[in-house]
């Protein structure tokens, strides 16, 4: 891709170049006929004249290269005339000069004559030259003048453009910021302007929008979704086994409800990229953490932790969403685990590998292991792991999983 | 105590499950209710709803400051916003709960206010032959010095703040761990800290009273 001031300077010196090649040939070959036909007036004129004399039996003398006569013998000779631009060696200038001739053979009181006239066109030539050269200078100083007062103009035109341009790719939808548009006096530089201020207003509003239908609808979820929960519980301290067991039903799905409403509210955020507040975090810290608070699983399965964290794994992003992000994994890993098993958590300042051994006889399809609501056991939402995809994809993260015999491996890299 | 909640049904749930607990209880639905009952009345508990139809709960907090003595305040909310948590502790609350939540969790928290408040900081609870000293993060049996980890403490406070009813697994495993949902339903965790205390309780010559209650969760009752 070429930038427009560049397209059109090289269209410009193309057609440029074009147009003056056409106009060089056009005076040139005008020049050129007109020299010649000077010439060949010329000529025919000192013809004339020394036919003229033949006729009146004068005698006239050959003066190369300027006129030749001969007497011809003999009596089938055709007649003809004609002209022609020759080159002779000049012996005064030592070089080929250029001439143009006029032959003819013609009968002159019964005899026949062949007649050569030349005339030197060398001035003419020369002034030609001349000429040629002296355009050619002039046009090419031309060229470059309106070259450079064409690039200057251009930038001057498009500098308030080429600052729109900047504004918009500054525009971040996120952190509701305004676009500052210069002015312009040009149609449609203005026209642009307008469109565009119109266009980022409605986007804004509609992406704010968006964000509060989203978030008000959740919330508004989440009040009846109490309410089931506290009064499913109030029945719950009935003496009555079956109908305690069937308020606890209705207690644990509003809680799943609720639990999947978060959830589901989570990765609505992610997508319209809500970054949150981004800083650089080191996630080998929020490793720690998890750790800790997932210990008493980690203990009853008797996983074997191996933390080999070498270099700080530190990354821009929002300190809760990295807590999600590894909570997400670690719940995974341990929860996919076989009793004894092992978890492995390696990072460098590049990457950070999760590794761990999981459940005999169980499959995992790593293809759509990120899909939402792929679950391994009916109990899971099944949304840890698309939540963990939305997360890498937002900040610039990238992962990458691959499994082994027994074992399967997470890598986030930058 | 005030409940100020704009959704009828949760208010009704509110006063009546407290009301069960001797507490006199006033209702507001709307801020403009509230404060006046702030006026005319002095309370030791106030539960507020931040989404109030007119206008946002946390407004109210200045104005309890300045009417009310010697209050204790909860903050309830649907939004799991940070921001809000931070505003509401910020401007003076004492705790904060988001929607959905476990009344046992807010009954525990309530207790804990009042105990801060009405025994001026006295850190003792009595459950019949169980002491619990919460400054010295001792628990005696009889006399008898249990050894407790950290969990089971918490945990012997909560049954006993909410003595004689159910608390299911769920609402245990969230006032231990903040969250229940890293468990999935893998309670055994759980379990383990149940059995543990039990089971120390018990050895200390304690009387069991950590009910099972089948497939549910437990009961701390002498009954």
């Amino acid at each position: 891709m070429k930038k427009l001031i560049q397209q059109s300077n090289k269209q410009f010196l193309i057609l440029i170049t074009i147009l003056l090649s056409a106009c060089y040939l056009f005076i040139f070959s005008g020049l050129n006929y007109y020299i010649n036909h000077e010439s060949d007036e010329k000529l025919e004129n000192d013809e004339f004249r020394i036919v003229q004399e033949i006729k009146k039996n004068r005698k006239v003398s050959s003066i190369y290269p300027i006129a030749e006569i001969e007497e011809l013998i003999g009596s089938n000779h055709k007649i003809y005339k004609s002209l022609k631009s020759e080159y002779l060696f000049d012996e005064y200038d030592q070089e080929m000069e250029p001439y143009r001739v006029l032959r003819s053979i013609q009968k002159i009181n019964g005899n026949f004559y062949k007649i050569t006239v030349r005339q030197s066109t060398i001035e003419q030539k020369d002034l030609l030259i001349t000429l040629g050269v002296a355009i050619s200078g002039l046009f090419v100083l031309l060229i470059l003048i309106l070259f450079f007062i064409n690039n200057k103009l251009s930038h001057k035109l498009w500098k308030p453009f080429y600052h729109n341009l900047s504004e918009l790719e500054k525009f971040d939808l996120q952190n509701n910021s305004k676009l500052n548009l210069i002015e312009s006096n040009i149609t449609e530089f203005e026209q642009l302007n307008r469109s565009l201020k119109s266009f980022s207003t409605k986007l804004v509003n509609d992406y704010q929008n968006l964000k509060e239908f989203t978030e008000n609808a959740s919330h508004e979820i989440q009040t009846p979704l109490s309410i089931i929960q506290l009064n499913a519980e109030e029945l719950l301290q009935e003496s009555d086994e079956e109908k305690s067991q069937k308020a606890y039903a209705i207690y644990k799905s509003a809680k799943r409800l609720s639990s999947l409403n978060h959830k589901l509210l989570l990765l609505s955020k992610l997508d319209n990229q809500q970054k949150g507040i981004v800083k650089e975090v080191n996630f080998n810290h929020i490793i720690e953490e998890q750790i800790n608070l997932l210990l008493g699983l980690i203990e009853l399965k008797n996983i074997e932790v191996i933390l080999n964290l070498k270099e700080k794994f530190i990354h821009p992003i929002d300190v809760e969403i990295v807590e999600i992000l590894i909570s997400n994994l670690l719940s995974n890993a341990i929860n996919h685990n076989k009793n004894n098993g092992f978890i492995q958590i390696e990072s460098t300042n590049k990457e950070i590998k999760f590794s761990n051994s999981t459940k005999e006889n169980v499959s995992i399809n790593t293809d759509k292991i990120f899909n939402r609501f792929n679950k391994f056991n009916s109990d899971s939402v099944g949304l840890g792991l698309s939540i963990v995809l939305k997360i890498i994809n937002l900040y610039n993260l990238s992962i990458d999983v691959s499994k082994k015999d027994g074992e399967i491996q997470f890598i986030i890299f930058k | 105590m005030l409940i100020v909640e704009d959704e009828l049904d949760l208010q009704n749930y509110l006063f009546d499950y407290f009301r069960k607990s001797d507490f006199v209880i006033y209702t507001a639905k709307t801020k403009f209710e509230a404060e006046d009952l702030l006026l005319i009345n002095q309370f030791d508990i106030i539960l507020l709803d931040i989404s109030l139809p007119d206008g946002s709960g946390l407004d109210l907090i200045p104005i309890i400051k300045d009417q009310q003595k010697d209050f204790g305040s909860i903050i309830l909310t649907a939004k799991d916003s940070i921001d809000d948590k931070i505003e509401g502790l910020d401007l003076g609350a004492d705790d904060y709960l988001t929607k959905p939540f476990h009344i046992a969790e807010l009954n525990s928290r309530v207790k804990a206010i009042i105990r801060r408040k009405k025994y001026q900081n006295q850190t003792l609870i009595q459950y019949h032959e169980i002491s619990v000293d919460i400054d010295r993060i001792e628990v005696k049996v009889n006399d008898e010095i249990l050894n407790l980890t950290n969990k089971e403490f918490d945990l012997l406070i909560y049954l006993i703040s909410n003595q004689d009813r159910v608390l299911t697994k769920e609402s245990i495993a969230e006032h231990l761990w903040s969250s229940d949902t890293v468990f999935f339903d893998n309670f055994d965790v759980l379990y383990a800290q149940i059995k543990n205390l039990r089971k120390k309780i018990t050895a200390a010559g304690g009387s069991n009273y950590l009910k099972t209650i089948h497939g549910i969760g437990y009961k701390f009752t002498d009954k």
